[in-house]
C-alpha cells in the first residue's frame, strides 16, 4: 500500500529543492551524454557547435545527428515511462504495478512483431510504403488496438474497476503472447534475429525528423498526466472517499489509461522494449518523497529522463566500439538501487 | 517481397555510396570497417588486414580478425562505435543494419559498400573481384580467383562419379531438446545441393525450424550434418536424440560435424569446404589427382588459407 507518511525527505520546502537537484542532475547528465562517446569531443568545443553553428564536418555530424536527437529521445522517453508508472501505480493502488501489468507493452510488441514477420508478405503494401517507419507504425497501432480491446472488456457497463482491467489485461497478455508465439515460429531466420533486437530495446538511429510524433505525443501524455496530480491524491484515500470529494473516478482512470497507453506506445514504437524504468523509478521517487503526486510525477519523470540518459550513456561507451541493449542496463542499474532503498526504508521504519 | 525491398535498398544505397565514393586514385580504402564474415575472411585471404580498422562479431575467421575493435553484430552496428575508428568505408553484407543506423553512417559522410546480394556458392568470386577493386589489389583479387577454381574443378570431379544422391539434414542445434533444422532456401541448403546431396527438410519448411520427433523420424537422413569443431567425433547428443536414434544417419555412423564458418561463411574457404563434404557424402568418390585440402578447416590453426 501507498501509505502517506512513509518517505525520506518528509518536508515540503525539501521536496522543492529535490525538484531543482533532478533538474539539475539532467542537464548535467545531459553535457555528459554529449561530450563522451565513440568520438570524442570536449566540452568546449561542443559550445562551438551547439551556438555557434559551425560548418559541417563530422563533429558537427555526430552532435547534430547522432547525439543530440539520442539524448533528446533518452529524456522523453524516459520521462514519459516514469510518469506513466508513477500513474499506473497510484491507479492500482499498488507500488508493483507498470504498463506491462495491463497488456500495454505486449500490444506495442504485437503491432511491432507482426509487421517485421509479416511485413514482407500479408502486409506487404505497408512495409512497402512506410519502409523504415513500418515498425514504429506497427508497434503503436498495435499498442492502441490492444489497449483499446482491454478497455472494451473491462468496462462493460461503464464501470470500469480495477480488477476487471487487471483481469482483462493479464487475459489479453495471455493471447498476445501466444500470438506473438506464433509469429516467431513462422518467421524466417532475419525476422527472428530483428524481432529479438527489437525486444531488447535500443535508441540508437533515430533522427530527429523520425522522432518528432512521438516525441510530441508522449509530451503532451505528460502535461496531461501533471494535471491529474491532485485528483490522483484524493483517490488514495480510496475510491468512495475520493467520490465522495468530489472526483470523477471512472474518468480518471480512463484518463490514466488512455494517457499511458499513447505514452507507452509512442514510446516502444521507437526504442523496442525498456522494461524496468516505469517500475523503478517512480518506486525510488515515492521512496524518497513520498505519494503526494504533485512532487511524485514530476520528480519521476525527471528520474527517469535522469535515469535513461545514464543509462544509454553507459551502452554507448562501456563496450566501444560496439553497444549493448538498454534494457540490460536499466535493470542492472536500478534492481541494486531499488534494494538499498528498500531496506534503508525498513529501517527508518524500526527506529 | 522481402527480397524486392532489400533490392531497392540496397540500390539506393550503391546509388548514394557511388556519389560518396571518393576516387581512391591508386590506395583503395586505407581504414576499413567490415561488418560480416566473409568480407572479413577475404580480406585476409587478400592480405590486406592491416586496412582493417573495425569487424563485426561474424567476423570470427582467421582468429587474429577476432581481435580487432568489435562494431557489433552485423544486423545491430553501433554508429559512434564505427566513427570513433575514423574509417574511410564501411564494407558491409547485404543484411548490414538496422537500416536506419545505416543511413546515419552515410548522413555523416562516410563511404560505405553495401553489397546487394545474400551471400551465395556461386557469388564467391564475384565478391573477392569487387572487394580486390575496392582495396586496388586486383591482381592479389584475380590470384585468389584463380586459387579457388581449383576447389571447384575438384567438386565438378566429385559430382561426376555419383549417381545417386544421400538424404541429408543439417542440424543447426540441439537447444531445449528440439534440433533446429535447415530447410530450404538458405546456406546450409545450398551447400548440401552443390556437394551432391538432397536437403530432406527443404520439401517441408523454408529455412530454420524447430522439427518435431515423428517427422524427423520419418525424413530418416542418409546423413546428418551439424557445426562443431572441424573432425571433432563428439556426435553423441544426435545420436541419442529420438528424433535421429533410429535413422540411417546414426546407424551407419554418419553424422559429421563441421565447422560453421568453413562450411556456410560463403568466404574463400567454402569452395573446398563444399568439395570436402561431397566427398563426405559420397565416399566411393575419389578426388582429382594432386588436389589437396589447403584452406583452414578451424579458425584454431593460425593460417588465413
Amino acid at each position: 500500500m501507498l501509505a502517506l507518511e512513509q518517505s525520506l525527505i518528509p518536508a515540503e520546502v525539501a521536496r522543492k529543492w529535490m525538484l531543482l537537484g533532478l533538474i539539475i542532475g539532467c542537464i548535467v547528465v545531459s553535457f555528459i551524454g554529449l561530450t563522451s562517446g565513440g568520438v570524442s569531443i570536449s566540452y568546449s568545443r561542443l559550445m562551438d557547435i551547439l551556438f555557434a553553428g559551425q560548418s559541417s564536418n563530422l563533429e558537427h555530424a555526430v552532435i547534430w545527428q547522432i547525439r543530440l536527437p539520442r539524448l533528446v529521445l533518452a529524456i522523453v522517453v524516459g520521462a514519459g515511462l516514469g510518469a506513466c508508472g508513477a500513474a499506473m501505480q497510484a491507479i492500482f493502488r499498488n507500488p508493483l504495478a507498470d504498463p506491462g501489468l495491463i497488456g500495454i507493452s505486449s500490444g506495442a510488441a504485437l503491432g511491432a512483431i507482426s509487421t517485421i514477420v509479416l511485413g514482407s508478405t500479408l502486409l506487404s503494401g505497408f512495409a512497402d510504403y512506410y519502409g523504415i517507419y513500418a515498425v514504429p507504425i506497427g508497434a503503436f497501432l498495435g499498442c492502441l488496438g490492444v489497449c483499446s480491446l482491454i478497455y472494451r472488456l473491462s468496462s462493460q457497463g461503464n464501470r470500469f474497476t480495477i480488477v476487471s482491467l487487471l483481469l482483462a489485461g493479464i487475459a489479453v497478455n495471455a493471447i498476445v503472447g501466444a500470438v506473438i508465439g506464433i509469429l516467431t515460429l513462422i518467421s524466417s531466420d532475419q525476422q527472428l534475429r530483428d524481432l529479438t533486437f527489437w525486444s531488447m530495446g535500443s535508441l540508437a538511429g533515430n533522427s530527429f525528423t523520425t522522432i518528432i510524433p512521438s516525441l510530441c505525443l508522449m509530451l503532451a501524455c505528460c502535461f496531461g498526466f501533471s494535471r491529474l496530480a491532485q485528483p490522483l491524491n484524493l483517490y488514495l484515500l480510496g475510491e468512495q472517499q475520493a467520490r465522495h470529494l468530489g472526483v470523477d473516478v471512472v474518468r480518471l482512470k480512463k484518463k490514466v489509461f488512455a494517457y499511458t497507453a499513447l505514452c507507452t506506445g509512442a514510446a516502444v514504437a521507437l526504442t523496442g522494449i525498456i522494461g524496468f524504468v516505469g517500475f523503478i523509478v517512480p518506486h525510488i521517487v515515492r521512496l524518497l518523497i513520498g505519494p503526494d503526486h504533485r512532487y511524485l510525477l514530476p520528480a519521476s519523470m525527471l528520474g527517469g529522463a535522469i535515469l535513461l540518459c545514464l543509462a544509454d550513456l553507459l551502452a554507448r561507451t562501456l563496450i566501444l566500439p560496439s553497444e549493448l541493449p538498454i534494457g540490460l542496463i536499466t535493470s542492472a542499474l536500478g534492481g541494486p538501487f531499488f534494494l538499498i532503498m528498500l531496506v534503508k526504508t525498513y529501517r527508518i521504519k524500526e527506529l | 517481397m522481402k527480397a524486392q525491398i532489400t533490392t531497392l535498398l540496397t540500390s539506393s544505397l550503391l546509388l548514394l555510396t557511388s556519389l560518396l565514393q571518393p576516387t581512391y586514385a591508386d590506395q583503395g580504402a586505407k581504414n576499413i570497417v567490415v561488418s560480416g564474415g566473409s568480407i572479413t575472411e577475404i580480406i585476409y585471404a587478400l592480405g590486406e588486414e592491416n586496412r582493417i580498422v573495425g569487424v563485426d562479431s561474424t567476423s570470427v575467421f582467421p582468429v587474429a580478425a577476432s581481435h580487432k575493435p568489435q562494431i557489433g553484430y552485423v544486423r545491430k552496428i553501433n554508429v559512434e562505435g564505427i566513427l570513433s575508428l575514423n574509417p574511410d568505408l564501411l564494407l558491409g553484407e547485404a543484411d548490414t543494419g538496422p537500416d536506419k543506423v545505416l543511413t546515419q553512417l552515410q548522413d555523416t559522410g562516410l563511404p560505405t559498400y553495401i553489397f546487394s546480394d545474400n551471400d551465395n556458392l556461386a557469388g564467391v568470386e564475384e565478391k573477392i573481384t569487387t572487394i580486390a577493386e575496392l582495396l586496388a589489389v586486383k591482381e592479389k583479387g584475380q590470384a585468389l580467383v584463380e586459387y579457388i577454381q581449383a576447389d571447384r574443378k575438384a567438386l565438378t570431379h566429385v559430382l561426376k562419379q555419383v549417381n545417386n544422391k544421400p538424404k541429408v539434414l543439417f542440424v543447426l542445434s540441439l537447444r531445449s531438446g528440439q534440433p533446429i533444422v535447415a530447410g530450404a532456401g538458405n546456406s546450409a541448403d545450398e551447400v548440401i545441393n552443390a556437394a551432391g546431396g538432397v536437403n530432406v527438410a527443404a520439401q517441408h519448411f523454408d529455412g530454420w525450424k524447430p522439427l518435431a520427433t515423428e517427422a524427423a523420424i520419418a525424413m530418416n537422413p542418409d546423413v546428418i550434418i551439424s557445426m562443431g569443431r572441424h573432425g571433432e567425433q563428439k556426435a553423441t547428443d544426435l545420436s541419442q536424440v529420438p528424433h535421429f536414434k533410429f535413422s540411417n544417419a546414426v546407424k551407419n555412423n554418419r553424422v559429421i560435424l563441421i565447422d560453421g564458418t568453413y562450411l556456410l561463411g560463403m568466404g574463400p574457404r567454402t569452395p573446398q569446404a563444399v568439395v570436402e563434404l561431397a566427398t563426405l557424402l559420397h565416399p566411393d568418390a575419389t578426388l582429382p589427382n594432386g588436389y589437396r585440402f589447403r584452406a583452414a578447416q578451424s579458425a584454431s590453426e593460425n593460417e588465413s588459407l
